[in-house]
């Protein structure tokens, strides 16, 4: 009988495979006929590897390690920037009983400042058709 | 930033509100997955394992450059190799 696969996947075919462990990235070539133990070996030769990544913003210093450190610039875009100071007041307030009631109204603002990042990230920087990624705003 | 800060909480002094800042950065990048970036290295015959940067959220894709200069992107394994190697980690 024959089968409708519209694709045939050949089980025999070697191809560079990577995963995340432990913090690091494992590089291997998948050999499924080889046995168990030989099945992952590593490239045998050196290769550029091109890594995409999502990443943090790169730390202010602190004035003991850069002088110029008042005048850093966040690597996040600049109409960003205020709800990152929305959440070090909030910071702030929560470490005052006394006015401990002016925190969650920093906090609304930061967690507004989150809304919109995501929805600019999602928006990917193009217009019309695009890819659409499932979010929790 | 560090002195609009400071205009609601004087008593804070300039490094602890970085700190304050890049923990809101921190928080900020990750959940909102906003800044991408592409990096490249080389890897060594017969090492399987490669630290990543602190600051790598989520690998989004890898390419590997073949020996004809090529650069394809490789396929994501499901969990990992049976057997797994604790140097170079």
């Amino acid at each position: 009988m024959s089968n409708n696969y519209s694709r045939v996947y050949n089980r025999s075919v070697k191809e560079n495979v990577y995963w995340i462990e432990r913090d690091s990235i494992g590089l291997a070539i998948y050999d499924p006929l080889a046995s168990e133990i030989n099945r992952f070996a590593s490239l045998d030769s050196a290769k550029t590897v091109t890594l995409f990544y999502y990443k943090k913003a790169d730390h202010f210093n602190t004035l003991d390690k850069a002088a110029s450190a008042m005048d850093e610039q966040s690597e996040l875009p600049v109409q960003f920037h205020q709800y990152l100071v929305d959440r070090a007041i909030q910071k702030g307030y929560e470490f005052k009983p006394e006015m401990i009631q002016m925190a969650p109204y920093f906090e609304r603002k930061f967690e507004k400042g989150i809304k919109e990042g995501k929805m600019y990230a999602n928006r990917g920087r193009i217009s019309g058709m695009r890819q659409v990624r499932q979010t929790s705003y | 930033m560090i002195d609009q800060v400071k205009k609601h909480h004087p008593e804070l002094s300039a490094n602890e509100i970085i700190i304050m800042l890049n923990e809101a950065q921190d928080e900020f990048s990750a959940r909102t997955l906003l800044l991408e970036e592409a990096t490249q290295f080389t890897t060594v015959a017969n090492q399987r394992y490669y630290g990543l940067k602190d600051s790598i959220l989520e690998v989004k894709s890898v390419d590997l450059t073949d020996d004809a200069g090529n650069a394809t992107t490789i396929k994501r394994l499901q969990g990992r190799p049976k057997y797994r190697d604790l140097d170079n980690v």
